[in-house]
C-alpha cells in the first residue's frame, strides 16, 4: 500500500496531483459559496456560526482561503502537476521523467501544505484574514491585527512556503525531462503545444516561486523574530505602538508580484497547450501557425516577468520613452491576441466534432475573449483608478483564472480521462455539464463587471450600509443563485467522473483517432509506458487530413513509407528532416 | 561513519532500463541553480529596495567581522579548489587520492560554517542582533540561508561517497555535486562584496 | 506558408493595436501600484527602480539560457 501511495510512476504521480486538485477544489467552492451567499443576504443567519450572522472578519477568512486554495491548489497543481506529470513523458516518447523520487516528493510536499493550509480554520482565530495576496502590515504583525493574524497567517505562510519548494522541485523536473528525455526522432519543431506549455509554464514556476519563498521567509521573520522587512516605523495597532521601524509594505508588494504576475500566465499556460491539442484533434485539421503558438507562448512567459515591474517602475521619463514603455506593457496582448486567431484559423473550415473536450475549449476560448476584453479596460490608468478593487477586476480575474482556466482543466480531464483510466466518460453527461456550465458562469460574472462600474467595491462583506451599494443587492442575489446552480452542476461532473470509473465503456487506444504519443499505447499505459519498443518520432504532433494519405490522421510514431502515397507533398506538419 | 573500504566503481549506469541516461542530472542541476540564484537575487532585491525605502534615519550601520569574513571566503574558495582537485584524480582513476581530497574538501565547508557561526557571535557579543537595523538583519538573513544551502551541499558530498548510488555515476554525482558547490562559493563572494561595501 | 502569413498578420494588428492604445498604457491593471510607488520619494523610486532590475535581469537571462541549452540540444 505504502508502495503504491509513495509511488515514483509518473502516472501515479499525475493523478495523485488531480484528486488532490479535485479535492481542493470542492473546498474552495464551498467557501465562495458561503461568500456568495453572504453578499446575497448580508443578515441570513448561518447554522455553524456563534451568533448566527457571519462577521467581516469571517468573511474575509474565506475571501482569503477561497482565493489561496484556487490559485495554488487548484489552478497552478491541475493543469501543470497533474496532466503535466501524467503526459509529458507519454508525449515526448520518455519511459518516466528524469527525477522520479523528486517527482514523489513534489507531490508529497503539495500534499503537506494543503493540509497545513487546512488547518489553519482550526487554531485559534480560525484563518487568515489578509487575502491571498497577505499584505503587510495586517499580515506582519500577529493576532493583534485581526482575528486569524495570528497562527493562522503563520500557518498559511508555512504552507505557501512548503507549496513553493515543491513546484520548485517538480518545475526542476519538467525543464530537465523535456530538454534530455524526449525520444529519437522528436525534434523541438515536432513536440506538440502542450509539451511546449507545460515547459514554459515550468520555466515560470521555478523562477516566481523562488521569488515567493524568499518574499514569505521575510514575512515569516517580521512577524517572529520582530524585524522589519515590511512593516514601517510608528505604527499603532489597537492602541499599541509597534517596535517596528524603518520597513516598507511597498517591498513586499514589489517582491509578492514579481511571483503573482507570472502566477496568472503558470495558470492559463497550460489550458492554452490543451486548448491548442484539442481544437486540432477535433478539428481533424493541424494547427494553425505551429511555430506562432510556439513563440507566442514563450513570449507570453518572458512577457509576463516585464509587466510586473513597469507598475512600479517610477522614473521621470520623457514621453518618448513612455511610448516605449506602453508599447512593451500593451504587447502582452499581442501573443495573446496571435494566439487566439490561430484557435479561429485552425477551427475555420475544420470538420468538427463536438465531442465534450471541444465544447470546453470552445468554451475556453469564448470566455478568454471575454474576460481578456474587460482586462484592456483596467489596463487604462485613468479607467483603473476608479476601477481598481471594485467587483469589475473581480470579474475579470474570474473569467480568466476562475473559469476559462477550469475550462482547460475540464477539457484536458474529457479528453485524456479514456487514456488514465482505460474506461470512457458518458458524452451525454458531459455535454449536459457544459451547457450549464457554460451558462451559469456567463450569470456570475458578466452582472458582475455592472457591479463593479456602479461601484461595488472587492472584500467588502456587508454592502447594506450604503445605499447606492444596497442598492446592488438584487443583482448579488442573481449572480449567488447563479452560482449555486453552477456549483450544482458539478455535481454532473463528479457523478460522470466516478461512474465512468467504475462503470464506463472500455477505451480503445485511440479514440479521438488523435496524433501524439499518448494514443499510441493502451488505455491505461503500462508501467514503462511504451514496452521494449524503441519509440521513434517521425512527424509532427499535428498530421491531421494530409492530403493523399489513407486516414485524416497520422500517428507520430509511423515512418514515412507508412503513410502511403505522399511523395514529398506539402503538408501542415512538419515531418521532414 | 562509513565502513566502506573497497574502492568506488567507476562503472556506468546498469539499470536494465537505461531509461534514464546521465545526462539529465547536469541539467536537472542547473536549472536548480537558476532558482537559486532568484532566490539570493530576491534576498539582494529587497536589501536594495529595503534600503531606499527606508524611513527611519536613525538605523545604525552594521560593523563587521571583516578579517573574518574574510578568511572565511578563502576558506570556502580553498575548498572549492581542493574539490575540483579531487574531481580531477578521479577521473584519472586514483580512488584513493580522490576520496583524501574530497574529505579534504568537504571539511574545509564545516570550517566555513564554523567560521560564520563565529562571525555570527561576534555581532552578537556587540549587541548587533536580527533585529537591530535593516543592514544587520540582512546580514544575517544571508549568511544563514547560505549557510542552510551549503550543510545541504556538505551532506551530499558525504552521501556520495557513502556507497554507490543508483542511477548516478560516481562521474556524474561528483560533477553535479561540484556544480551545487561551486555556485554556492560564488554566491557567496558575491554576498561578501556586497556586504563590505554596505558596511563601509 | 499559412503559418508564415498567420504570424505576419497576428503581429500586424497586434502592433497596430498597440500603437493606438500607447499613450494611455501606463501600469496594466494596477494604477494603486504606480501610485504608491510614485508617493516613495526620490531616494524610494530609485531603489525600485534598481531592485525590479536585480529581479528582472537574472530572471530574464535563466530564461534566455534554459531555452537555449533546450535549442542546443534539438
Amino acid at each position: 500500500m505504502s508502495a503504491r501511495l509513495f509511488s515514483t510512476d509518473h502516472k501515479v504521480i499525475g493523478k495523485q496531483y488531480c484528486y488532490l486538485a479535485m479535492v481542493a477544489v470542492t473546498a474552495g467552492i464551498l467557501l465562495s459559496l458561503l461568500m456568495r451567499y453572504h453578499l446575497a443576504w448580508p443578515k441570513g443567519h448561518l447554522p455553524f456560526i456563534a451568533g448566527g450572522i457571519m462577521t467581516p472578519e469571517q468573511y474575509l477568512a474565506l475571501v482569503t482561503m477561497h482565493g489561496t486554495i484556487m490559485v495554488f491548489f487548484v489552478l497552478t497543481t491541475a493543469p501543470q502537476n497533474g496532466f503535466g506529470t501524467y503526459f509529458l513523458p507519454l508525449q515526448i516518447g520518455a519511459r518516466e521523467m528524469a527525477f522520479p523520487v523528486l517527482n514523489m516528493l513534489g507531490f508529497w510536499l503539495t500534499f503537506a501544505a494543503f493540509i497545513v493550509l487546512l488547518s489553519a480554520f482550526l487554531v485559534r482565530g480560525g484563518a487568515p484574514i489578509s487575502g491571498w495576496t497577505a499584505y503587510p502590515p495586517l499580515s506582519g504583525l500577529g493576532d493583534i491585527t485581526g482575528p486569524g493574524e495570528g497562527a493562522g497567517q503563520t500557518l498559511w505562510i508555512v504552507s505557501i512556503l512548503i507549496f513553493c519548494v515543491g513546484s520548485i522541485l517538480s518545475s526542476i523536473n519538467f525543464i530537465a525531462t523535456t530538454i534530455d528525455m524526449r525520444a529519437e526522432g522528436m525534434d523541438l519543431m515536432r513536440l506538440p503545444l502542450t509539451v511546449w506549455a507545460w515547459f514554459f509554464t515550468a520555466v515560470l514556476i521555478l523562477l516566481s516561486f523562488s521569488v515567493l519563498l524568499a518574499s514569505g521567509v521575510l514575512l515569516l521573520l517580521d512577524r517572529s523574530f520582530g524585524t522589519s522587512f515590511f512593516i514601517p516605523a510608528g505604527l499603532v495597532v489597537t492602541g499599541q505602538l509597534q517596535t517596528h521601524s524603518g520597513g516598507s509594505p511597498l517591498l513586499w508588494q514589489h517582491l509578492f508580484w514579481f511571483f503573482g504576475h507570472p502566477e496568472v500566465y503558470i495558470a492559463i499556460l497550460p489550458g492554452m497547450g490543451v486548448t491548442s491539442q484539442v481544437l486540432a484533434t477535433f478539428s481533424r485539421k493541424p494547427i494553425f501557425g505551429y511555430r506562432a503558438m510556439v513563440v507566442t507562448l514563450g513570449m507570453i512567459g518572458l512577457l509576463g516577468f516585464g509587466v510586473w515591474g513597469h507598475h512600479m517602475f517610477v522614473s521621470g521619463m520623457n514621453p518618448y520613452s513612455g511610448f516605449a514603455f506602453s508599447v512593451l506593457t500593451m504587447s502582452i496582448a499581442v501573443p495573446s491576441a496571435a494566439k487566439t486567431f490561430n484557435w479561429l484559423g485552425t477551427l475555420w473550415g475544420g470538420k468538427i466534432q463536438f465531442t465534450t473536450p471541444m465544447l470546453f475549449t470552445l468554451g475556453f476560448v469564448s470566455i478568454f475573449v471575454t474576460g481578456g476584453l474587460s482586462g484592456i479596460f483596467l489596463a487604462q490608468p485613468a479607467v483603473d483608478n476608479m476601477l481598481h478593487a471594485t467587483y469589475f477586476v473581480v470579474a475579470h480575474l474570474h473569467l480568466v483564472m476562475g473559469v476559462a482556466a477550469i475550462f482547460g482543466i475540464f477539457a484536458a480531464m474529457y479528453y485524456w480521462f479514456p487514456k488514465m483510466f482505460g474506461r470512457m466518460m458518458s458524452e451525454g453527461l458531459g455535454k449536459a455539464h457544459f451547457w450549464l456550465t457554460f451558462a451559469g458562469v456567463y450569470c456570475i460574472f458578466v452582472p458582475m463587471h455592472f457591479v463593479g462600474l456602479a461601484g461595488g467595491i472587492r472584500r467588502y462583506a456587508d454592502d447594506s450600509g450604503a445605499a447606492y451599494l444596497s442598492a446592488l443587492e438584487p443583482v448579488h442575489r442573481f449572480m449567488t443563485i447563479a452560482a449555486f446552480c453552477t456549483a450544482a452542476a458539478q455535481i454532473i461532473f463528479f457523478v460522470n467522473f466516478f461512474h465512468s470509473l467504475k462503470s464506463g465503456a472500455l477505451a480503445p487506444t485511440n479514440p479521438w483517432n488523435a496524433n501524439t504519443l499518448e494514443w499510441t499505447v493502451a488505455s491505461p499505459p503500462p508501467a514503462d509506458n511504451f514496452g521494449e519498443t524503441k519509440v521513434m518520432v517521425y512527424r509532427g504532433a499535428y498530421e491531421y487530413s494530409v492530403p493523399g494519405a489513407d486516414t485524416d490522421f497520422i500517428l507520430q510514431n509511423v515512418p514515412p513509407a507508412d503513410a502511403s502515397h505522399r511523395n514529398g507533398n506539402r503538408t501542415g506538419g512538419r515531418s521532414h528532416e | 561513519m562509513s565502513s566502506y573500504i573497497e574502492p568506488i566503481a567507476l562503472r556506468e549506469a546498469e539499470s536494465a532500463n537505461d531509461a534514464i541516461p546521465q545526462r539529465v542530472y547536469p541539467t536537472g542541476m542547473w536549472v536548480a541553480l537558476g532558482g537559486i540564484l532568484m532566490f539570493f537575487a530576491a534576498l539582494v532585491s529587497a536589501w536594495v529596495v529595503r534600503k531606499g525605502l527606508s524611513t527611519s534615519e536613525l538605523e545604525g550601520r552594521l560593523e563587521l567581522p571583516r578579517r573574518l569574513l574574510a578568511v572565511n571566503v578563502c576558506v570556502l574558495a580553498a575548498s572549492s579548489g581542493v574539490l575540483e582537485v579531487a574531481r580531477r584524480r578521479l577521473g584519472a582513476g586514483d580512488v584513493k587520492r580522490f576520496r583524501r581530497s574530497w574529505y579534504t574538501a568537504t571539511a574545509l565547508g564545516i570550517v566555513f560554517l564554523a567560521g560564520q557561526f563565529l562571525a555570527w557571535r561576534e555581532i552578537a557579543a556587540a549587541g548587533v542582533y536580527v533585529t537591530s537595523n535593516p543592514d544587520a538583519s540582512f546580514f544575517y538573513l544571508f549568511t544563514g540561508a547560505h549557510a542552510i544551502h551549503l550543510a545541504g551541499g556538505i551532506v551530499a558530498l558525504l552521501l556520495i561517497t557513502w556507497r554507490p548510488m543508483r542511477h548516478l555515476t560516481m562521474a556524474t554525482a561528483t560533477q553535479v555535486a561540484a556544480m551545487y558547490w561551486h555556485f554556492l562559493a560564488a554566491i557567496w563572494m558575491g554576498i561578501f562584496v556586497l556586504l563590505m561595501i554596505a558596511s563601509r | 506558408m499559412r503559418s508564415g502569413i498567420g504570424i505576419a498578420a497576428a503581429l500586424a494588428i497586434g502592433f497596430l493595436f498597440c500603437t493606438i492604445l500607447a499613450a494611455h498604457a501606463g501600469a496594466q491593471g494596477c494604477a494603486m501600484c504606480y501610485q504608491n510607488a510614485a508617493a516613495s520619494g526620490a531616494k524610494g523610486q530609485a531603489a525600485l527602480r534598481h531592485g525590479i532590475l536585480i529581479l528582472l535581469i537574472p530572471a530574464l537571462a535563466i530564461f534566455g539560457c534554459i531555452f537555449g541549452r533546450m535549442f542546443s540540444k534539438r
